[in-house]
């Protein structure tokens, strides 16, 4: 579908070079830098390996929240468009990231390059973690939360037109931004499509307190400055970094605000009930938890600034191998059960 | 083009038009035939150019490098700009 050369998409495609990767051995992923949880990405580039824009980007919501052809043949067009740009001298070049290669990561070398298996993108993104927490380097608010939502900025896109704004709320829209408008730029940066827009947003530092947005509206540029809240960065990670230590063989889902009050438990804290177990869990002797169980603490601590599940908590906030106590409700009664967490396997 | 090439083709001397005061039944049988070769002729020619017009336009598909070193000789060559895809299965 992607290729049909009979639609306006195959024709645009005709004027570039195209390429598929699907191994990343002998990638430059430090000149291909992106959210390594994407099913797809793309870039538009030149010969010179100057990048013009980038192609992709997800949500919680799905894989393919922002993929989408019409918009496909938007951000061809304009690559087509920035390439004869750079080749009569009006686009100036960018510096070139420094050159770096899965070989260089020693996890990600050992799992995959050394038994024969294929880089695959979602690897990278997790061995890189595991070669982090070897070092001890692993900051997991930073590096697991890496590619913030545009709506919990309040922008949300009419995504066939690429970054035309549908709606504006929150600090979008106290910034001035409005419907129609179209994002050309993020602190200073062009952007010419979600992927751009996403990856320069996680550029920012989870400490920042605002940014430059510039808007195309009636054919003007308009200069907004959008504040952020705090935690403005957060993102759902159930979909991503799945071999974040420690284990813990259960998952758990968020009370809602006023099942907690009427448990009597602190509304902004992260009890959660248990949803599943994970057959391991009895093999291991990790815990005793039931489907069903209510944990509303972890070694006597219920609420986190990051963390709404206590499997969560568990995860940010604790070392593989550390013993806990879970605060559980189960029926009417409260109970203290202790759970082992466990690192992978693979990293042993 | 196509039709210029399909009516200049020579017809054989066999289904040749008639030589004048030829009898009328076999008059009419040459034409038939005659007809028949024709229309033959002009689906062979049609097919042809068809696949010719097909031939030409996969000459344009769009084709998938599989190798990054590989695009970028090619754009090299070309001048045209590179879209890469990342994907995690073939």
């Amino acid at each position: 579908m992607l290729t049909d050369e009979d639609t306006k998409r195959g024709r645009l495609l005709r004027q570039y070079v195209t390429a598929r990767i699907t191994r990343m051995d002998r990638i430059n992923i430090g000149l291909f830098d992106f959210d390594r949880y994407n099913t797809l990405y793309f870039f538009a580039l030149n010969a010179d390996e100057q990048i013009y824009l980038r192609y992709g980007g997800r949500d919680e919501r799905s894989a393919t929240t922002y993929l989408d052809l019409e918009s496909l043949e938007l951000a061809l067009e304009r690559g087509l468009d920035l390439h004869r740009r750079y080749l009569v001298g009006k686009l100036p070049r960018k510096p070139v990231p420094p050159a770096r290669y899965p070989r260089e990561i020693p996890a990600l070398h050992e799992r995959t390059v050394q038994r024969g298996r294929c880089v695959e993108c979602h690897l990278i993104g997790d061995l890189e973690n595991v070669q982090r927490e070897r070092d001890g380097t692993l900051d997991k608010l930073t590096h697991l939360y890496r590619a913030p939502e545009i709506r919990r900025i309040g922008i949300e896109l009419d995504i066939p037109k690429g970054l035309r704004v549908e709606q504006a709320s929150g600090g979008a829209a106290a910034a001035g931004m409005r419907p129609g408008d179209e994002i050309r730029a993020v602190n200073g940066v062009d952007v010419w499509t979600f992927g751009d827009l996403q990856w320069e947003l996680g550029k920012l530092p989870h400490t920042a307190k605002d940014l430059g947005i510039g808007v195309l509206r009636d054919g003007r540029r308009e200069p907004l400055r959008v504040g952020l809240q705090p935690f403005w960065w957060l993102t759902d990670l159930t979909y991503r970094n799945l071999s974040v230590d420690p284990r813990v063989y259960f998952t758990s889902s968020a009370l809602d605000e006023r099942e907690k009050v009427e448990l009597g438990f602190d509304p902004r804290g992260f009890a959660s009930r248990v949803v599943s177990i994970d057959p391991l869990a009895e093999l291991l002797g990790s815990h005793q938890l039931r489907e069903g169980d209510v944990i509303y603490g972890v070694d006597g601590k219920f609420v986190d600034d990051v963390a709404d599940t206590a499997h969560l908590y568990i995860k940010l906030r604790k070392q593989a191998g550390s013993e806990v106590t879970l605060q559980v409700l189960r029926g009417r009664q409260r109970m203290a059960l202790a759970l082992k967490t466990e690192r992978m396997s693979f990293r042993k | 083009m196509l039709h210029f090439e399909l009516y200049s083709i020579p017809m054989p001397g066999h289904l040749a038009a008639p030589a004048p005061g030829a009898p009328a039944r076999d008059r009419s049988l040459r034409l038939s035939a005659s007809r028949t070769a024709r229309r033959c002729l002009a689906c062979c020619a049609l097919a042809l150019g068809l696949c010719s017009a097909a031939a030409a336009r996969a000459s344009e598909a769009v084709t998938w490098i599989e190798s990054y070193d590989e695009a970028l000789a090619e754009a090299r060559r070309t001048g045209k700009p590179i879209f890469l895809e990342f994907r995690c299965a073939p």
